[in-house]
């Protein structure tokens, strides 16, 4: 900021990409940070890394540096909207944007350019954060983890290793958050597709609970499934965002009148009379990565030091039970969305999604329907174990991210996982790295908890996160 | 290409009845895999025992909430 204000306490651009929302927030709150410094630092850093990770499909400097300057004189003269005024995020390129193409990296939407903003993004818009741009996806955030490269827009890269695969579908959201060119971001879930890229680039990503935020404004997925969540790089990263975007929308006939608790105040409170269920085994036979299984257990270790009661349990059904559910429901629904473009354009899809919508094509309705019934007896059981703990903790990616050049693998990344479960269920889900493999690559674990209990999944993962600080180990690039 | 998938003339005449036309010939074997695959998939999900299980899963109406009261 100009002035009498102290200078900033970070001077350089690599450490200011690197501070945590919070972090940021509260320097610029004590005007010792200028919105303006920091939005340049993340325009800079877009344009240093950007051409390797990709994470952007879209940037907004113009606007963004606008916004900063706003934001700057708002906090200056003491109007201060909140600890996200002036922090500078980006979205999914399937968040409606107003005067902003929203493609979803298809070529079905190229101009498209949206009259209005999603809700999240109002949202965050009135809380002063700042939009940077719009973000990498696969193609409306579909696929089953095969990367066929035949999208209008190249696949995000994994800023650990930029030969490695991010993880999806929320793709540029998980390389912008690790490689520093967003400090927080909106992705979407269907089946883990925030989870899965916080697990492969080593942030947080939450899925709420099934409601808990509005998808007015977002291209829709899967309509049973589909689930806005945050990707940040701390907890209280992921509790900001959750807390600005939160709540009823008479837009979105999904969305719950829960009411909003306070998702930081708890934050630090440790773990001592809680009870949170462990699942080593996962009911059918699974490859998993040593790594992956040492950071699970390094988590109950963490958690139990912290307080909590560890005890063991299993899930009701396998993994592979959710998946039998979500096989039928997303590409049935799926079809419903983008009928009309794959009766006429089918040929401008890329593979994945033609592929979902082929096989949405020619499915029976009733097998639909038993998809439809089935999904509500396993919510039922699930909703039965979760209850009966304080929270569950078990592994999120199997895998740690994979090269591109092993197709097999990046495949595997995505089906070798525990995160359709909670999609299918719908209960607030978190993942969180659990430090690095061999080859040092992050791993993962994931958080679940009651419904619209997502402040007790912060509060257990952030026991995690202050007994093993990873995010002060940075992407090389 | 597995029992579950039916022949190619049988998924020509599928797709062309429901309006799916100027599929290319491998998009049109894609499309008979792609239905080989989801009649697979239906078969595998298991049936809820019961045709009394209730309620409905697929529909709910709450009231509207008012504001002020």
């Amino acid at each position: 900021m100009t002035g009498s204000l102290a200078p900033p306490v970070a001077d350089a651009e690599d450490e200011l990409i690197h501070l945590s929302a919070a972090e940021a927030g509260r320097l610029m709150l004590a005007r010792r940070l200028s919105p303006v410094e920091l939005v340049k630092a993340h325009l800079a850093r877009i344009e240093s890394v950007d051409d390797k990770i990709k994470s952007y499909l879209l940037v907004t400097a113009e606007a963004a540096l606008k916004k900063a300057g706003i934001a700057e004189a708002e906090i200056m003269r003491g109007a201060w909207r909140g600890p996200l005024h002036g922090v500078p995020y980006g979205v999914k390129d399937n968040y409606f944007t107003r005067g902003v193409r929203t493609c979803a990296n298809s070529r079905l939407l190229l101009d498209h350019v949206p009259d209005v903003d999603a809700r999240a993004v109002q949202k965050l818009d009135a809380e002063g954060a700042i939009l940077l741009g719009k973000l990498n996806t696969w193609e409306f955030g579909t696929g089953r983890g095969a990367v066929r490269h035949d999208t209008p827009f190249p696949h995000a890269r994994n800023p650990w290793k930029d030969d490695h695969f991010t993880g999806g579908s929320s793709t540029g959201a998980g390389a912008a958050v690790a490689g520093g060119t967003a400090m927080l971001a909106l992705g979407s879930d269907t089946g883990g597709s925030v989870r899965m890229p916080a697990a492969g680039c080593g942030v947080v990503g939450l899925k709420p609970t099934f409601g808990r935020i509005s998808r007015a404004g977002i291209l829709p997925n899967c309509y049973s499934l589909d689930v806005p969540g945050p990707l940040g790089r701390t907890v209280e990263d992921c509790a900001l965002a959750l807390q600005a975007i939160a709540g009823h929308d008479p837009a979105d006939p999904g969305a719950s009148h829960e009411p909003v608790p306070d998702f930081v105040r708890g934050l630090e409170g440790g773990l001592r009379g809680l009870t949170i269920g462990i699942v080593r085994d996962l009911g059918e036979a699974r490859d998993m990565d040593a790594a992956v299984v040492a950071g699970i257990e390094d988590v109950a270790l963490a958690l139990r030091e912290a307080g909590a009661r560890i005890v063991e349990v299993t899930l009701p059904a396998p993994p592979s039970a959710y998946r039998q559910v979500t096989a039928l429901v997303s590409g049935t629904e799926r079809l419903s969305i983008h009928e009309k473009d794959f009766l006429e354009r089918a040929g401008e899809m890329g593979l994945e999604l033609r592929d979902s919508l082929m096989a949405g094509f020619c499915a029976r309705a009733v097998d639909y329907v038993a998809a439809l019934r089935r999904k509500r007896e396993l919510t039922a059981s699930m909703d039965a174990l979760v209850n009966s703990l304080d929270g569950l903790l078990l592994p999120c990616a199997f895998h740690a991210a994979p090269p591109f050049s092993r197709p097999d693998l990046v495949q595997a990344f995505m089906t070798d996982s525990a995160t359709t479960a909670f999609s299918v269920t719908g209960h607030p889900a978190l993942s969180l790295c659990t430090g690095f493999d061999q080859d040092g690559m992050p791993t993962s674990a994931q958080i679940v908890g009651r419904y619209f209990e997502e402040a007790a999944v912060f509060r257990i993962a952030r026991a995690y996160e202050r007994a093993r600080d990873w995010r002060r180990r940075r992407p090389p690039i | 290409m597995t029992e579950d998938a039916p022949s190619l003339a049988e998924i020509e005449a599928y797709a062309r009845r429901h309006g799916l036309a100027d599929l290319e010939p491998e998009q049109m074997q894609r499309l008979r895999t792609m239905a080989g695959a989801i009649a697979r998939a239906g078969k595998e999900v298991p049936r809820v025992a019961s045709k009394f299980d209730q309620p409905a899963n697929v529909f709910s109406v709450s009231r509207p909430l008012r504001s002020g009261g």
